[in-house]
């Protein structure tokens, strides 16, 4: 997840796709594309849902490639649905912007806890032990493991 | 010579397949189970002959949940350097002989959202357990294959009768050929897997390339090492001071090993990295398909099964 889109070359196809905030980020790549006279689509998320954006996506051909730019609070779970389609890392760049937080793992009950970026410790929701937030990321749970903070 | 962990089989039965394709059941000794293996698995067989152990890797045809026996198909090779060969004439049923553990260097993607299979001749071999795999896990797939004739495709009954509805079928005696416009109309999620000829595989993966597929989703099996179009001799030093000579006909893995280097080794075709090897200098040419970009302009290990030198000398981390 960035917060500056960068153009990647040699697709077949490009999708621009965003709110009215994130098609404003995503301006440098679409010009590049229009310069180059590459097939392309933009898309405007309005309603940041993603029922009608999935169909749309998952009628796309392989070579496609898509640039997603919404708050950082939603990219997750647009994430997951676009990885769901069959979308991988390389076929896409999520970028974010807004207030962003961070999924913190409960190292006791599991719980993935919501916390502000500069936040360094927190209470996890489900059963109130205190965690200290460390950089290790699990790719797996989506989130950043929670130690306990006081022994 | 280096030799991995093997287990001791026997021939129980041949079959002709086509004119040039035969296929073995290898069973084990009677009250023991195979290793179960992946779709896409392949084996080393060791063949003991006059002029020393040869070592042939075969993709394994049988089900893979079925542990009773393997089943590998061989075509006989007209520029057979001894391996084909010995299988086509000399072995017979009763025969005994070691095989590795099965092994996988082109597994089915778990990412994938359907798979697509490209075949070319005896190169539909790695598909037939990958199929069979996919099936019985509810996924979706298709098969392309292309034959010089129905009478020359192997496993064209069993591919009919098992998969008709997933499988299609391109004969070049009927000027029928696969086509790599197909490539355009697959839709996201799809991996697509070639396996066949050289020429056959850099034709499709160059067109999926081009057309924009991620790296991650194209897959290729090869039987052979890639062929370089420009050879040229270059000198091994050792860290134990001898010199090795690589001439334009071997690769560096064989000039290593008649000097009795106890390199590991497995597919010889720069797929699986087994016989990669530290560089102290040197500039390399790297023809694998292991090493990522960024370990190829590294410039600080070698996979000798097909990467040669591009200075005159390569000094090795090797005594």
């Amino acid at each position: 997840m960035k917060n500056k889109a960068v153009f990647i070359n040699g697709k077949r196809k490009y999708i621009f796709c965003g709110d009215e905030q994130g098609l404003k980020l995503l301006s440098n790549v679409l010009e590049k594309g229009k310069e180059e006279g590459l097939t392309y689509d933009r898309y405007l998320l309005s309603d940041l849902k993603m029922t009608l954006l999935q169909d749309f996506l998952k009628s796309q051909k392989m070579g496609t490639f898509v640039y997603l730019a919404i708050p950082f609070l939603v990219l997750q779970q647009f994430r997951k649905a676009l990885e769901d389609i069959g979308y991988l890392e390389e076929d896409v760049q999520y970028i974010g912007y807004g207030e962003r937080k961070i999924p913190v793992f409960c190292c006791r009950c599991h719980e993935i806890n919501m916390s502000n970026q500069e936040q360094n410790r927190l209470f996890c929701n489900r059963c109130s032990l205190e965690l200290e937030v460390s950089d290790h990321y699990s790719a797996m749970h989506n989130a950043f493991l929670g130690y306990v903070a006081k022994l | 010579m280096y030799k991995e962990s093997t287990l001791s089989v026997q021939i129980s039965s041949i079959v002709q397949e086509t004119e040039h394709v035969k296929r073995f059941t290898l069973e084990i000794a009677k009250g023991k189970q195979l290793p179960r293996f992946s779709g896409g698995s392949h084996i080393s067989t060791y063949l003991e002959t006059p002029k020393g152990l040869l070592v042939r890797q075969y993709s394994l045809t049988s089900h893979p949940d079925d542990c009773s026996h393997y089943e590998i198909a061989v075509r006989l090779s007209e520029a057979s350097k001894g391996g084909s060969r010995i299988w086509h004439q000399s072995m017979k049923v009763g025969d005994h002989l070691q095989i590795s553990y099965p092994k996988n260097h082109f597994p089915l993607s778990f990412k994938a959202r359907h798979h697509v299979f490209y075949a070319a001749g005896i190169g539909i071999t790695p598909f037939i357990s990958m199929m069979q795999e996919l099936r019985d896990k509810g996924q979706t797939f298709e098969l392309h294959y292309a034959s010089k004739s129905k009478q020359y495709c192997s496993f064209y009954e069993f591919i009919t009768q098992h998969y008709s509805e997933q499988s299609h079928f391109y004969f070049s005696e009927d000027n029928h050929r696969i086509p790599t416009l197909f490539l355009e109309n697959h839709l996201v999620g799809t991996h697509v897997y070639f396996c066949g000829p050289e020429t056959f595989i850099e034709h499709f993966v160059k067109a999926a390339k081009d057309l924009g597929y991620p790296k991650k989703s194209v897959h290729q099996e090869r039987f052979s090492p890639p062929q370089l179009k420009r050879v040229k001799p270059f000198k091994v030093s050792l860290k134990s001071g001898n010199e090795i000579w690589v001439d334009e006909k071997q690769s560096m893995l064989d000039a290593l090993l008649q000097h009795g280097l106890n390199v590991p080794y497995s597919c010889k075709v720069g797929r699986c990295g087994t016989c990669e090897l530290p560089v102290i200098t040197g500039d390399i040419d790297h023809f694998d398909f292991f090493l990522s970009e960024d370990q190829q302009n590294a410039q600080n290990c070698i996979l000798p099964c097909v990467s040669r030198a591009k200075s005159d000398k390569l000094v090795m981390e090797i005594k």
